[in-house]
């Protein structure tokens, strides 16, 4: 793919890379392993537990599905999911995998939920949800894992005992803006196709792609975030756009990642499949979003990400 | 890197209290030195070297004994790391108090084996002798942790209040997991009479029927149960035989007359 540097500015396949960087924040995430009898059932209690997940604004947790896990790679040796969490706190963390693991990998067929991250620092699991055992339940030691075994109507839902916890990455970004909605898409696709390769990041928005970003505040006072209007092509010129003439559409794409690096191999990988369509595919330019460097401490580089 | 070897000169005349005989202690010395090491032989102390031959790499992690002995008491006792190999039997409590390692005897081993064990990976060839994994007198759990693997006959009383771990047997005798108040004993062949007398919370799981239940066990039916699968999974991690436990169970809940919730789980079709 050709990179290009026309005095300060820089150019992959025709696409303008701006002189803008990602602004992330710290914070707390987990991995939590589900397996089921079949890969349906697997995926269908991981796509539950993150689903509402999309932004910590609203939603409390952004989550996701890492990667299917294949039956040799999980602890009973049934397929699984790997499931990512992050939250803004350890408190909301935990109050929120409780909620989602009790309401959606308990209730759903042949699910069980085990521990997929090491740390120091713990979560609850089967400890805050044995106690639907009303009594029956078991545990079981095997090797570092404590297993409660709680009955439920099916027959057991099997449920490690906690989980660690780990300091995180969430809010790393791209801004795709094209000339159409429809070239907006297949670049974002493109480049969520190569995100989702990386180990230790999920893309919490649907498809993990981002339609509405936001900017922090709002003409209305209880509103916390509204629309990027800097963005919003149909608003160009009333407002102090940051969209080319020929831009007709923009797309975010939202990183959250367990590591800085995880973080920025997401995003290179990204910026590199959506500039694979070119300008003549009517991608016009790579941005990111961020809040003037003053919010958050992970600073992500377009033009350093490049090689 | 070749073992270091121990090597029993003659039977023993009295009892040994083998704890002393630990591959992390040797380490760092000569034979010469390990061969000075004093142990308690009956009522009197004695050099190493008195009663064992000398070989091999004391810095290999891995200690030989050969040519066991009945009366070879409290052999891996508190053994916290490395490998003892036996080729022979041992006497009583066997890695009494363990706390990890790997202890393997070719032979059988005496009564208490694995009391108070709280990590570690006991293979017994042959028998083991009562009171395996249970409670010593005068201490309030039995077996903390760990697995303790037995080829042959696990003696009467096995896993008294064992409390967390996993004891796996070809067959066993009478009262095993009396009181047991959590983990596992799997018994592949025959078991005694009244298992799982006063059950509080472990498992029991018998792919034979006994001869005989207490009355106190109440019948929950026919069941498949997924943690069986992380039981295989943890017994080949430690590099044991696989156990076909993909099959189905009868599951009795108890022990009622203690208000217990354990389950005796018996092995369907067999």
């Amino acid at each position: 793919m050709a990179r290009h540097t026309r005095g300060l500015d820089v150019h992959l396949n025709g696409v303008e890379i701006r002189d803008s960087f990602a602004e992330a924040f710290p914070m707390r995430a987990t991995r939590v392993v589900v397996t089921a009898e079949t890969w349906g059932w697997a995926e269908t209690a991981g796509r539950t537990a993150t689903g509402f997940a999309t932004s910590v604004i609203a939603c409390g947790v952004e989550a996701g599905i890492e990667r299917r896990l294949e039956p040799h790679e999980t602890p009973d040796g049934r397929p699984g999911v790997a499931l990512l969490f992050f939250a803004a706190s350890s408190r909301e963390l935990e109050r929120q995998l409780v909620a989602r693991i009790g309401q959606c990998v308990l209730t759903c067929p042949t699910a069980a939920c085990y521990a997929g991250i090491d740390g120091e620092r713990r979560l609850p699991l089967g400890r805050a949800l044995r106690f639907f055992g009303d009594g029956f339940q078991l545990s079981k030691r095997f090797g570092r894992r404590r297993i409660w075994r709680i009955p439920v109507m099916e027959g057991e839902f099997l449920c490690e005992h906690d989980v660690g916890m780990v300091d995180a990455v969430g809010g790393g970004n791209i801004l795709l803006i094209a000339t159409t909605a429809d070239r907006a898409r297949a670049a974002a696709e493109l480049a969520v196709a190569a995100m989702r390769e990386v180990p230790g990041v999920v893309l919490p928005f649907p498809g993990g792609i981002v339609r509405s970003g936001s900017k922090v505040g709002s003409k209305y006072r209880r509103l916390r975030a509204s629309t990027n209007d800097a963005y919003c092509p149909t608003l160009r010129g009333a407002v102090a756009s940051a969209l080319p003439a020929e831009a007709g559409s923009v797309l975010e794409i939202v990183i959250d990642g367990l590591e800085r690096d995880a973080v920025a191999e997401a995003m290179r990988r990204g910026i590199h499949a959506a500039c694979s369509i070119g300008r003549s595919g009517g991608l016009l330019a790579v941005d990111a979003g961020n809040y003037g460097g003053r919010l958050g401490p992970f600073h992500f580089h377009l033009r350093e990400l490049l090689p | 890197m070749s073992a270091l070897v121990l090597r029993l000169r003659a039977a023993l005349p009295a009892p040994l209290d083998a704890a002393p005989l630990q591959p992390a202690r040797f380490a760092g010395l000569a034979p010469a030195e390990i061969a000075r090491t004093p142990l308690r032989l009956g009522n009197r102390e004695v050099p190493l070297g008195e009663l064992f031959d000398v070989t091999g790499d004391p810095a290999s992690g891995e200690l030989v004994i050969e040519g066991g002995d009945a009366k070879l008491d409290r052999l891996a006792a508190g053994l916290a790391a490395g490998t003892i190999r036996v080729l022979g039997d041992v006497g009583d409590e066997l890695a009494r108090e363990a706390g990890g390692g790997r202890i393997e005897v070719e032979g059988s081993a005496g009564a208490f084996a694995c009391t108070g064990m709280r990590e570690g990976t006991v293979v017994v060839r042959g028998d083991v002798g009562p009171h395996a994994a249970s409670r010593r007198t005068g201490l309030r759990w039995g077996m903390q942790g760990g697995v303790l693997w037995v080829e042959g006959r696990l003696g009467d009383f096995a896993g008294e209040r064992m409390r967390r771990g996993i004891v796996v047997a070809g067959s066993a005798g009478a009262r095993i997991g009396t009181f047991l108040s959590a983990g596992t004993i799997l018994v592949r062949g025959a078991a005694g009479p009244e298992p799982g007398f006063g059950l509080r919370r472990g498992s029991l799981i018998l792919l034979h029927p006994p001869a005989e239940l207490p009355p106190t066990f109440v019948d929950c039916g026919v069941h498949r149960f997924l943690f069986t699968e992380l039981l295989v999974r943890e017994l080949e991690a430690r590099a044991l035989p696989s156990v076909d436990l993909r099959r189905r169970f009868r599951r009795h809940l108890g022990c009622t007359a203690s208000g217990g919730r354990g389950e005796i789980l018996i092995a369907e079709g067999t």
